[in-house]
């Protein structure tokens, strides 16, 4: 009996501590996961396999135009009369991811050719492709392609383009997409 | 003399019992929950021959250290995103993993570290009024020098852990 008093004293002391409120607290940890993933890609990289080259010619009195086609085919124009010699459409090997969409951008406008010993020129104009130009034209099936390219020269007289050897570059651009 | 301190004991608790006017309440609060609605993504990543990272943040942007460049075809990036569920306006705290996920391809492996969030770790949750909370978690994709290509994923998965404060 007297502990049973001391027991019922000690409970009625804690609740009036508490300020009349009994409180209980449990809170239970939780947790959710995740998975991670990263797609680590070949880098995309183009280089030049051949040289835009169109070969030998002697001007006439007119001028006229040396067209270079990307299958490498080559026909004249004008006053102009194709030589002897090697022609060469450009060629460029793309390579990167599988399957990879690109696209290719040639040049604008005209591209000048500067004689090597003077100071006159040709231009290069109506750039083509294979594949054509624009936006998610290229395909790197295999994870990779070659690009082949060609050109239209302009060629003026005799006068406006002694005999010589005329050179130039040009920028074609090849964007991941 | 002992019956007498045992009246005295008695008498005192009778006392406390008739002036403590109070009131035993409990309620039973909506445990909290978590559930995963998104994968972490870092998307396409593009090597050189020197090591770099890629830092995804929670907002799901990336930015790139080193050797790794992040290509315009930027494949599918995510930052990781939960559902944090529980009694409205409560508030929570957040436990990242404390060290490195391995991700693998076949053979290869690569790590990814330095976990955030949003909300961060050190404000931590607030449930709102509906009892519901976006969490979105970024990390740090650590690539080595020429890192074979591949799609690596994780074998085993991150865990990110919510409790009440």
């Amino acid at each position: 009996m007297r502990r049973l008093n001391i027991l019922i004293f000690s409970l009625v002391c804690l609740f009036n501590i508490t300020g009349g409120r009994l409180i209980a607290q449990v809170t239970t940890p939780v947790n959710a996961t995740g998975h991670i993933i990263a797609e680590i890609i070949p880098v995309f990289s183009a280089s030049e396999t051949s040289q835009m080259n169109f070969g030998r010619f002697a001007p006439g009195p007119q001028g006229g135009e040396i067209i270079l086609t990307p299958e490498n085919t080559i026909s004249v124009l004008g006053s102009v009369y194709k030589g002897v010699g090697t022609h060469n459409a450009a060629s460029f090997y793309v390579s990167g991811d599988v399957n990879a969409a690109y696209s290719i951008t040639l040049p604008a406008s005209p591209v000048i050719l500067t004689h090597i010993g003077n100071i006159k020129t040709m231009l290069v104009k109506d750039w083509v492709s294979i594949p054509s130009p624009g936006l998610g034209a290229g395909m790197l099936q295999d994870g990779f392609q070659n690009v082949y390219v060609g050109a239209t020269l302009k060629v003026g007289t005799l006068y406006d383009n002694p005999v010589g050897i005329y050179t130039g570059s040009y920028i074609i651009t090849f964007d991941f997409n | 003399m002992t019956k007498f301190l045992t009246l005295s004991i008695v008498m005192l608790a009778f006392s406390a019992i008739t002036f403590a006017q109070a009131t035993a309440t409990a309620t039973i609060v909506t445990p909290i929950a978590i559930a995963k609605t998104v994968d972490m993504n870092f998307g396409n990543v593009a090597v050189s021959a020197a090591l770099g990272t890629v830092v995804l943040d929670p907002a799901g942007g990336r930015s790139q250290t080193g050797g790794v460049s992040l290509p315009a075809n930027t494949g599918t990036v995510t930052a990781a995103s939960f559902d944090v569920s529980g009694e409205a306006t409560f508030t929570y705290a957040i436990t990242l993993p404390a060290g490195a996920t391995t991700i693998t391809s076949g053979a290869n492996t690569m790590t990814v570290d330095t976990w955030t969030s949003t909300p961060t770790v050190g404000a931590g949750g607030t449930l709102d009024g509906t009892g519901a909370q976006t969490l979105t978690v970024g990390a740090t994709l650590n690539v080595a020098g020429s890192q074979p290509a591949g799609t690596y994923v994780s074998g085993t998965p991150f865990t990110v852990t919510v409790n009440y404060n």
